[in-house]
């Protein structure tokens, strides 16, 4: 019981965390229909510019947030400014490539930068001790990174429904044309889902920094936010949140009972599981074709 | 030409195209309600009414290209019914036309028209590289009568250009021929003339009356011109709202007080909503 | 072209459709054979046994670099999984050889089991889009990951398998030489038979599904099928490449299958140009030369260390740019390119003619 808990909350927090990330690439993908493979790259640079700040001392928590949150944010825009935008009603296969190579530059940058260099992410009031729950012992941390993430991604989702802004981007991404003859300026509405989900990335990116350590290792949890966005559904910002907890709870179970080296396998098993049942995912939109 | 609307299923080889109480529904969207409707081979058929009134999921049925779509009635096209994939009824004599053109852009119009015949083009997926002599001699065969086909449209002087740059009117074009590349026994054909001017709709209607002596060929039109059906049709059937609610000769049809009254009213209710 | 101008100039009702010509796919791959022959040539006179290493990796990558331009640039279908395939190659063989199958026996058997692992990874993805299929190979690539881990650790440690150096007991120069002339032929016949597969009816029916999937079987193209022979044609390939490549390089471990690596095949296909037989070839080796290319640049500007820390991701970063470059301004890529001043040279030559344009009609014959 004490290991299930243990899981359970440990999974928490990564679905948190994994939910945080997808609602940004789902936010992205409902704008230009592009799935994001860089979206790791963005969480690296929101941790590691906390964590580089911390260490060089003298910058408070407050500043170091704004400017782990604002880089990645910064980075994805310029992307969609700079790259992206030429590539919009082209087939989806484009943009896929061009965050594979927005992911190489910004690892070629994330080198240059830190080198082989780690950082320690600390949120302030989020460190160290114990809470005791049905028998088991957990981290703090993890238990309020859980709570954090999931209020966080709730909140936004919410937000962004009752503000139509999720409707704004969808509109803007479905018809263009249309969407810009409603009176729609949908360059700066996927500018700014682009921006968001850079925000969003670089958030993930820091909470999970200071659970583990802002490391090269991190690109690889957004990995496994690709499997909880397609399994809650790609364009669902619901869905994202379902996707990121269910995957997360999945992981920490699999890596509790099972074996850590087994996660990201047993991960992408269960995405072709869900996809087998149900290809539009928890959440999804069914994908129609037209002529 | 109501005997020809009735589902008629006491016939032997129930024809190239029969459709029983065809509804068709997305959601809880109604598409098509009760829609029946009977070629004879060689037969022309045109499909007027306003937008919306179901042209197009009637053709995306018919070709076996719907897809998240409650689908009740019988089709029976090209003599497959039930279930049944497009690319099978390709195999079994059905082509296709689109509204937009659908084309490989970086090869040639004769490629372009070479890959509507597909199925007819002898060879395996990965054996095509050494090419049998039987696949030869079709392939030489299909592309002369793909030549012939451009010839009839004054394209073949172009045939071995590239598509990307082409204007308009030649892509359209292009994506019409394919359609009859295959040689096929039905073709259904979505607004050939859309965006076209007056002269290439000309050139269209022609080139359509033509196919009659060269590669007799049933069609369904959908189109929003009606001099085109006026001159290449036998029979003109009116939706309004996924209804068949007229069916006749292509004056009869679309000369009738209660078509007007159809396009009108939409037009109307489209000004008004 | 007199063909066509004579039937222009007669009144319609005589005039007759044009001939047939096909073109002939002959001249172009044999000249593409005859310029990889030349370089092969040259270094197999010339060539230090390092050269030739180089040369022989990049000979091997631009096999693979086809068969994922067959699928990614021909057919549109995205994959991330080439690492995994090559990982299936590599560890395979090890496995196969390590039960007494020779060498030769093991790759093929590889390339066997890759068919069936290609069927088993397109086939959930085959009725979705572009996206699930690289997700898909995503997952093959962690299984693979896992798989080959497991093995590792329990047969080998980390530092991964040894395989003993083809060719016997030969100085590493003739080593190199004959690995040159093996993989030169391999090479030849894989850019021929894929030229041959993509410029004919199936070339186009993928082509069809690349732009067009959702018409694609209104023409008859069975596309579930043909997306999954150019998956499983794909695989197939780059599970040998990583079994010859195992060999080549004499080490199997499974630091050497990185995402990165299945993003550098990528990079090789927009670099060289989406869908050009030529522009995998050259895509192939201006990836894999780039590193050693980076890194002895940075030496002698920046030191050795420098360049050993910082080589291979500025190099990465180099690609990373080419690809969003290329991605978004210029799909052609260095095929694109060198087609674009070709027409460029065509037009220019005509125009500097002079009266070129009042002798349009007849220069147009």
């Amino acid at each position: 019981m004490a290991l299930f808990t243990t899981a359970i909350v440990g999974g928490l927090a990564l679905g948190g965390i994994l939910a945080v990330i997808s609602l940004g690439m789902v936010l992205a993908y409902r704008g230009t229909g592009t799935v994001s493979f860089a979206h790791g790259q963005l969480m690296l640079f929101g941790a590691f510019f906390v964590g580089w700040l911390d260490a060089k001392g003298g910058w408070p928590f407050p500043v170091q947030l704004l400017i782990g949150l604002s880089v990645p944010a910064l980075i994805a825009g310029a992307f969609y400014v700079l790259f992206l935008r030429r590539l919009i009603g082209l087939p989806e296969l484009f943009g896929l490539l061009a965050t594979l190579g927005l992911a190489s530059v910004l690892d070629a940058g994330a080198v240059a930068l830190w080198g082989s260099n780690d950082y320690g992410v600390h949120v302030p009031g989020v460190s160290g001790g114990v809470v005791h729950l049905f028998g088991a012992s957990i981290d703090r941390p993890s238990l309020i990174i859980a709570g954090a993430t999931i209020v966080i991604a709730l909140a936004l989702a919410t937000v962004l429904r009752l503000t139509h802004m999720g409707t704004l981007v969808r509109a803007a991404g479905q018809d263009p044309v249309l969407a810009s003859q409603g009176g729609i300026h949908i360059h700066r509405v996927f500018l700014g889902a682009w921006a968001m989900s850079g925000a969003l990335a670089g958030l993930a990116g820091i909470a999970y920094a200071d659970l583990n350590i802002a490391s090269s290792g991190l690109e690889l949890v957004a990995l496994s936010a690709l499997p909880a966005m397609v399994i809650g559904g790609m364009d669902s910002l619901t869905g994202a949140l379902l996707g990121g907890l269910l995957v997360g709870v999945f992981e920490g179970l699999i890596s509790t009972y099972v074996s850590g080296d087994f996660v990201d396998m047993a991960t992408y098993l269960l995405l072709l599981a869900v996809l087998l049942i149900r290809p539009e995912g928890l959440m999804g939109t069914r994908y129609v074709s037209r002529l | 030409m109501s005997a020809a609307a009735q589902a008629n299923h006491d016939i032997p080889d129930a024809g190239l195209l029969e459709v029983t109480d065809l509804s068709v529904a997305f959601g809880g969207l109604r598409a098509l309600s009760e829609l029946s409707l009977r070629l004879e081979p060689g037969e022309v058929v045109g499909v007027v009414g306003p937008n919306g009134s179901g042209k197009s999921t009637f053709l995306n049925a018919v070709g076996g290209l719907l897809k998240g779509a409650q689908v009740s009635g019988r089709i029976s096209v090209v003599g497959v019914s039930g279930r049944r994939r497009a690319a099978a009824l390709a195999r079994a004599g059905l082509a296709r036309s689109f509204q937009d053109p659908k084309l490989l852009e970086d090869l040639t119009l004769l490629d372009n028209l070479m890959c509507g015949a597909h199925h007819t083009l002898g060879g395996g997926s990965l054996v095509s590289l050494a090419g049998s002599r039987t696949a030869r001699g079709r392939r030489h065969e299909t592309e002369r009568w793909a030549l012939e086909l451009l010839h009839a449209v004054k394209l073949d002087g172009e045939a071995w250009d590239v598509v990307a740059g082409k204007p308009y009117a030649t892509r359209k074009l292009t994506d019409l021929l394919r359609a009859f590349a295959s040689r096929p026994r039905l073709a259904l054909l979505d607004e050939p003339t859309s965006g076209l001017d007056a002269h290439d709709r000309t050139v269209v209607a022609e080139f359509l009356n033509s196919l009659r002596g060269r590669a007799p060929t049933s069609m369904v039109i959908v189109e929003h011109h009606f001099e085109l059906l006026r001159e290449v049709a036998d029979r003109v059937v009116a939706l309004s709202a996924g209804r068949l609610i007229l069916s006749g000769p292509p004056h009869e049809v679309l000369d009738s007080d209660e078509f007007r009254a159809t396009l009108t009213g939409s037009a109307a209710s489209a000004e008004a909503g | 072209m007199e063909v066509e101008a004579a039937t222009k100039a007669q009144p319609v009702g005589v005039s007759r459709p044009p001939e047939p010509r096909t073109a002939s796919i002959v001249p172009r791959n044999l000249l593409r054979v005859a310029i990889i022959a030349a370089v092969a040539g040259y270094y197999l006179y010339n060539g230090s046994s390092s050269n030739l290493f180089q040369l022989n990796s990049c000979l091997l990558a631009a096999v693979a670099a086809l068969a994922l331009n067959l699928l990614m640039g021909t057919a549109g279908q995205p994959s991330l999984g080439t690492t995994a395939f090559l990982g299936l190659g590599g560890f395979g063989t090890v496995a196969l050889m390590r039960g007494g199958l020779p060498f030769v026996p093991a790759v093929v058997v590889c390339g066997l089991v890759a068919c069936l692992g290609g069927l088993i990874v397109g086939l959930p993805s085959l009725r979705l889009r572009g996206v699930y299929l690289a997700l898909a190979t995503l997952g093959a690539y962690f299984f693979m990951i896992y798989l080959g881990n497991q093995y590792q650790n329990a047969k080998a440690g980390p530092a991964g398998f040894v395989l003993a150096p083809l060719f016997g007991a030969v100085p590493d120069l003739t080593r190199q030489r004959y690995w040159c002339v093996v993989l030169f032929a391999l090479l030849a016949v894989t850019s021929v038979v894929i030229d041959g597969m993509t410029s004919g009816r199936l070339g186009r029916a993928l082509r069809m599904i690349r732009d067009h999937e959702a018409a694609a079987p209104a023409l008859g193209i069975p596309v579930t099928r043909y997306k999954l022979v150019a998956f499983v044609f794909y695989a197939a390939v780059t599970a040998i490449v990583g079994g010859l490549g195992a060999a080549l390089v004499g080490n199997v471990s499974t630091d050497a299958y990185t995402l990165s690596g299945a993003i550098s095949y990528v990079a090789m296909i927009v670099i060289g140009g989406m869908d050009s037989v030529s522009g995998a070839i050259i895509g192939a080796f201006i990836v894999t030369l780039l590193p050693t290319f980076v890194s002895s640049e940075t030496t002698s500007l920046a030191g050795s260390s420098f360049a050993a820390t910082y080589g291979p991701s500025v190099s990465e970063g180099i690609y990373g740019l080419a690809i969003l470059i290329l991605v978004s301004m210029g799909r052609g890529g260095v095929a694109g390119f060198g087609r674009t001043l070709w027409n460029l040279a065509k037009r220019h030559g005509a125009h500097r003619l002079p009266f070129a344009g009042a002798k349009q009609d007849r220069a147009a014959n």
